[in-house]
């Protein structure tokens, strides 16, 4: 009984958070010229959240309060990132419990030019996309590829990294490269490019799907697939910390950048966060961040000037 | 509103998903639900069988096991069977990812019915199994003439919602990676949904689900009833050789 009383107001104040973020997307979709109204039903909607967190979000937005207002955040002072955080080194939670990884350090760091407190929720990739679009988060930084079918339904930052797609197989393998897949399990991450590759180009392989990139790594090692293909900095990761047990085959040029995503009518913060995104390369903050997380030398178009 | 009936409904999407959804995603989804509830008939029933003795060291097993995977969320076991078996070396299916699915939620149904039938026997009259022995009959064929049979038909409505429970949960075995051709109803539909961006399609494999449910459901109902009131007039003049059977 007692229990029941004290989650009475918990599922209240859900459903009033529910009830506003819908209307807000209903609007916007419906009227585009509508963007105003959005932005007022949606700041309507969360004002009954806002309580909950009050202290933080003030102390976060009392002094650049008026900048942080014109990012069209759901919540003032603080920005919602949305991340599949089982991806390293990009982003995995670390052995504190804490999310940590090149993409936390860079959005955190960004977060903090922009006067706004972060929070990262950790999601499934393959839903990212429309969880995004309708109003989950504020923005999303996950690894992703900038696509254009992506850009369909959300906008993106200017790119703030460079990867290609590598094939991962287990020590001792027989598939030495991407020509010898013909009948082997390729595993792949749903949702991921690297899946939108693999079902074009390697059309003789099984291609089976996980829901993180961690589930086809450790398929990879129990032995129920062959191989795993996914961005050449995880599998480099992967090579690194399984002592041995993976080892790169491949690497297939895609050419492929990394952007933050936010949603498609969000253009202040995209704005704003590329911004931030190219003071922080100028001034070699991101050299420092990349030398946290990865070996060799900063690609040129991210070096400090 | 406009808006939900255009992410919900729309009825092209859901109509252009339903193929799919019936070729790859039902045959898989009852391949796993079918496979599940007939292992966990089999094993249920000598789990429930172990599980009513009146030495506790037989008892404890039993018991042991229904406390085990009863008590652990079905994702948590479907991941420990299909990811954590292959991993220690038990290559028990090869590479056959449905098959650690569906013994995964056999082993889970496996748990739940041993306690649909323990409640079923126990609920049969000891008077019965006292008649069944004082005529010279032993334990297991007493049971086995007597009791069980007797209880098989008030275990029906439980048993029909077991298989209910294990249809939804069969949605859980993604985890362990699926294959194109391996997708149960939730994949099919949640993979065409992010690919369109719309929601129709997760409503379209709900509509299944439902397809699927509702008969079932409206049968336990059904049962119900019949067990309280007994079959109806008509049911008995059509049906003399099952009742013949059941008496």
């Amino acid at each position: 009984m007692l229990r029941r009383i004290a989650l009475l107001p918990l599922f209240a104040l859900v459903l009033v958070g529910c009830g506003g973020g819908d209307e807000a997307e209903d609007t916007t979709a419906s009227d585009t010229g509508a963007a105003d109204s959005a932005t007022d039903v949606a700041s309507e909607g969360e004002s009954a959240t806002e309580e909950d967190s009050e202290p933080e979000a003030e102390t976060g937005s009392e002094d650049t309060g008026a900048a942080a207002g014109d990012l069209g955040l759901a919540e003032e002072g603080s920005i919602l990132v949305g991340s599949d955080i089982a991806f390293a080194p990009f982003e995995f939670i670390g052995d504190d419990g804490e999310p940590q990884g090149f993409d936390i350090d860079l959005m955190t760091e960004i977060a903090d030019r922009l006067g706004v407190e972060v929070e990262f929720v950790n999601t499934s990739f393959d839903t990212i996309f429309t969880q995004l679009a309708s109003g989950d988060f504020d923005a999303i930084i996950s690894g992703i590829t900038i696509t254009e079918e992506r850009e369909q339904s959300i906008a993106f930052s200017d790119p703030y990294f460079a990867a290609n797609q590598a094939l991962a197989v287990g020590a001792d393998s027989e598939v030495t490269g991407v020509d010898g897949l013909a009948g082997a399990q390729l595993a792949v991450q749903a949702g991921t490019t690297g899946l939108d590759y693999a079902t074009e180009s390697f059309t003789d392989a099984t291609i089976v799907e996980f829901p993180t990139s961690e589930a086809a790594f450790g398929a990879l090692t129990s032995g129920q697939v062959d191989a795993v293909f996914i961005d050449l900095p995880v599998v480099a990761e992967q090579v690194e910390s399984s002592g041995g047990a993976v080892e790169q085959a491949a690497e297939v040029e895609t050419g492929e950048l990394y952007g933050i995503g936010v949603q498609q009518d969000n253009t202040a913060l995209a704005e704003a966060i590329s911004t931030e995104l190219a003071a922080v390369i100028a001034d070699g903050t991101y050299e420092e961040i990349y030398g946290t997380w990865f070996a060799g030398e900063v690609p040129e178009q991210f070096a400090g000037e | 509103m406009e808006n939900l009936g255009r992410l919900f409904f729309d009825v092209e999407i859901i109509l252009d998903t339903l193929p799919a959804l019936l070729r790859e995603g039902l045959r898989n989804t009852l391949i796993l639900s079918v496979g599940a509830i007939t292992i966990g008939l089999v094993a249920g029933l000598l789990l429930a069988l172990v599980g009513i003795s009146r030495r506790w060291w037989v008892r404890l097993p039993a018991k042991v096991y229904i406390d085990i995977f009863r008590g652990l969320p079905a994702i948590l076991t479907i991941s420990l069977v299909g990811l954590g078996l292959p991993a220690a070396g038990l290559r028990i299916f090869g590479r056959e990812r449905l098959l650690y699915g569906m013994l995964a939620l056999g082993l889970i149904s496996t748990a739940y019915i041993a306690e649909i039938f323990r409640a079923g026997i126990q609920s049969v009259d000891r008077g019965q199994m006292e008649a069944a022995r004082s005529v010279g009959m032993s334990y297991l064929l007493a049971m086995r003439l007597v009791i069980v049979p007797q209880a098989v038909r008030r275990v029906l409505p439980p048993l029909t919602n077991e298989a209910i429970a294990i249809l939804k949960d069969s949605s859980l075995v993604f985890v362990v990676g699926l294959a194109a051709g391996e997708r149960e109803l939730t994949r099919v539909g949640q993979n065409i949904g992010q690919q369109s961006g719309n929601f129709s399609p997760y409503v379209a494999a709900g509509l299944v689900y439902l397809a699927l449910t509702i008969p079932l459901t409206r049968l336990v109902n059904r049962l119900d009833t019949r067990l309280r009131e007994g079959p109806s007039v008509r049911a008995a003049q059509e049906l003399p050789a099952t009742l013949a059977q059941e008496h």
